[in-house]
């Protein structure tokens, strides 16, 4: 039986498209699951998250690919849809992506729509944005001396997707 | 050393950390003078039971580079830890003053005797003691930015330490020129794929790899219970400083005197750690922690005194003149250990006192160890995307070396890895890369004073 923690990672994993294991690491010092699961449950409420989070768990048991799982909770036929739900998936998405939380929707005495939070400074460092752009965040770079001289690792190893030929995309 | 091309080698395709579960396993606490080659890590495998197997590891080394060593500074098999106080294997090593020396001239081998400044001359024999900061010279502006600064003990006297080298390390610096400017610049011109990458233990070849130890010494007074210390001879080394524009002046000192050892970094690389293992003792009477009420902080402590009202973790006021006896610091330790750490240490402590119920080697306690929670691959690899490896914990500093920058702030506090990940070598003309593989050893290198190309 799985968590709320592995179906909210393997949710975050479906919706950016970045393997679950490079989301949540087996060993994981910064723990940004855990803290981005307590961090938007109360700010999209509990009854959006674990309507979320059981829609993922029933079409990842019916083997349904991650894909196919955004889509479903994403879209409406061809266009984008408007439910709360999906609101807040691209909320759950553009925090993985850029450490910022967006306030999708209005919620009584928690927060106003369009509130703008970086969640922690390890959210920020740890963003998929820079990863995706084979680079590092402004203001921190883990890269030695000199890296600057050198062409960056590939867009497969920062975040385990190969560039599929997308041009001005090595890999 | 290793030179990029030799790196490469077959991951083998196991389990996280499988591939250092090895068959020399100390699955229980023992006292061994054999250095681990790498961390055994025991399945299943969480952040918590890793931190505990890599903890174990750092008192396995802690046990073995104290072992008392005979003259060539192999460990005396003839002989436990502690059952008395002796010169041990790691105070045989190299010092970085012996490594890099005037005008970029070539070391002495390894097995010949360290010179003594002629201040120090007559005094007798003594291990030599001379940096009174983590840096080499605390009167230089580059330790500003991390107000860092000198210890002071509770006599109003400087704390000294010193940075040494096992002999595979020694080799690497010595056998490819890195000891001196000109020495690096050729070292990186020989090769597009050399780069500094020194060896790595390894329980699969039996190789203990590359090891630096730092440690802190302080003054022992007529309030200090020798017994209570490991403890050396030392001749206690002042440089001279004749300009006062590079800080006060100060005359040229040396002093036969006994020091006890308060402080010990010990930083192994190996295979699943190329970005090395961080593991940190102290004294354990050299400071409360921050948590302890003010009210029970009983004390004596060696760097803290529980009836003055100072700040707490502030560094002396300049100038910094060891010649001249200072106000003692105040020092907490701003992050306590976990209760698993504190557990662990009682057990080692225990064990050493069934050798000697007086070993002065159990009133040392490990603070933590820092490790990379990136497995390699290959193992040795340094992770292209996440070169720091994501290190556990995030911070971690010893209250008698990083005394001034300990804390969880990003960017300012101590975090062994990520600090160490800035070190370049002193060959800024080169047009690539000139990491220094975690090590700001390499900065000391002088020039031979030959032409080279500038900038």
């Amino acid at each position: 039986m799985s968590t709320d923690l592995d179906n909210f990672a393997g949710l975050s994993s479906a919706l950016t498209g970045i393997p679950q294991s490079f989301i949540a690491p087996q060993v994981d010092p910064v723990g940004l699951p855990t803290q981005f699961l307590a961090f938007v449950g109360p700010r999209i409420t509990i009854s959006v998250l674990q309507g979320l989070l059981t829609q993922y768990a029933t079409l990842a048991a019916d083997k349904v690919p991650p894909d196919q799982i955004a889509q479903a909770i994403l879209m409406n036929g061809t266009q984008p849809a408007t439910t709360q739900a999906a609101q807040a998936a691209r909320a759950i998405m553009k925090l993985w992506l850029l450490g910022v939380w967006y306030q999708p929707y209005d919620v009584d005495k928690v927060a106003k729509t369009g509130d703008q939070t970086v969640v922690s400074d390890q959210a920020y460092t740890n963003s998929w944005a820079w990863k995706i752009a084979q680079a590092h965040p402004m203001g921190y770079s883990e890269f030695f001396f000199g890296y600057w001289n050198s062409e960056p690792p590939s867009l497969e190893d920062f975040t385990g997707v190969p560039a599929s030929g997308q041009q001005g995309a090595s890999s | 050393m290793r030179m990029e091309v030799h790196r490469h080698r077959p991951w083998l395709g196991c389990a996280l950390f499988g591939a250092i579960l090895s068959p020399l396993a100390y699955a229980d606490p023992t006292l061994s003078m054999q250095i681990p080659f790498d961390v055994t890590a025991t399945p299943p495998f969480s952040l918590t039971s890793l931190q505990q197997n890599f903890d174990e590891m750092s008192w396995q080394t802690f046990i073995a580079l104290n072992w008392p060593a005979l003259d060539n500074g192999d460990p005396n098999s003839g002989t436990q830890i502690g059952q008395q106080d002796a010169a041990t294997v790691w105070e045989s090593w190299k010092e970085s003053y012996q490594i890099f020396l005037p005008n970029g001239q070539k070391p002495a081998s390894w097995s010949a005797s360290a010179n003594v400044p002629k201040a120090c001359e007559g005094l007798g024999e003594g291990r030599l003691l001379q940096q009174m900061g983590k840096v080499p010279d605390v009167l230089d502006e580059f330790i500003q930015p991390f107000q860092s600064g000198p210890l002071v003990d509770q006599a109003g006297v400087y704390t000294r330490n010193e940075i040494v080298v096992n002999q595979p390390m020694f080799n690497d610096i010595v056998n490819n020129g890195l000891y001196s400017v000109e020495g690096q610049q050729a070292f990186f011109k020989a090769s597009s794929s050399n780069t500094v990458a020194f060896s790595c233990g390894d329980p699969k070849t039996s190789e203990v790899g590359s090891l630096m130890v730092k440690a802190s010494w302080k003054v022992l007074d007529g309030n200090d219970k020798r017994e209570n210390f490991h403890t050396v001879d030392a001749l206690v080394y002042t440089p001279g400083n004749s300009d006062p524009s590079k800080g006060p002046v100060v005359p040229e000192s040396c002093k036969a005197e006994p020091v006890g050892l308060v402080g010990l970094h010990i930083v192994h690389k190996t295979s699943s750690a190329p970005q090395w293992v961080w593991s940190t003792f102290e004294h354990v009477d050299n400071v409360p922690e921050k948590t302890t009420p003010e009210a029970e902080r009983k004390g004596p402590y060696l760097f803290y005194n529980a009836s003055s009202k100072a700040e707490v973790n502030q560094p002396p006021p300049r100038p910094w003149n060891p010649a001249v006896k200072a106000t003692p610091s105040q020092i907490v330790r701003e992050e306590p250990l976990t209760a698993a750490t504190k557990t662990l240490n009682s057990t080692y402590q225990t064990l050493l006192r069934t050798v000697n119920p007086k070993s002065v080697w159990a009133n040392y306690q490990l603070i933590s160890t820092q490790w990379p929670t990136l497995t390699p691959q290959p193992p040795c690899q340094i992770s292209k995307t996440e070169p720091l490896g994501r290190p556990a914990p995030s911070f971690l500093a010893n209250a008698t070396l990083e005394t001034y920058i300990q804390g969880t702030v990003p960017q300012a506090s101590s975090s062994c890895i990520a600090c160490h990940g800035n070190a370049a070598t002193h060959v800024t003309e080169s047009p690539r890369t000139s990491f220094a593989d975690f090590t700001y050893l390499l900065e000391r290198a002088q020039s031979t004073g030959a032409t080279r190309s500038q900038p």
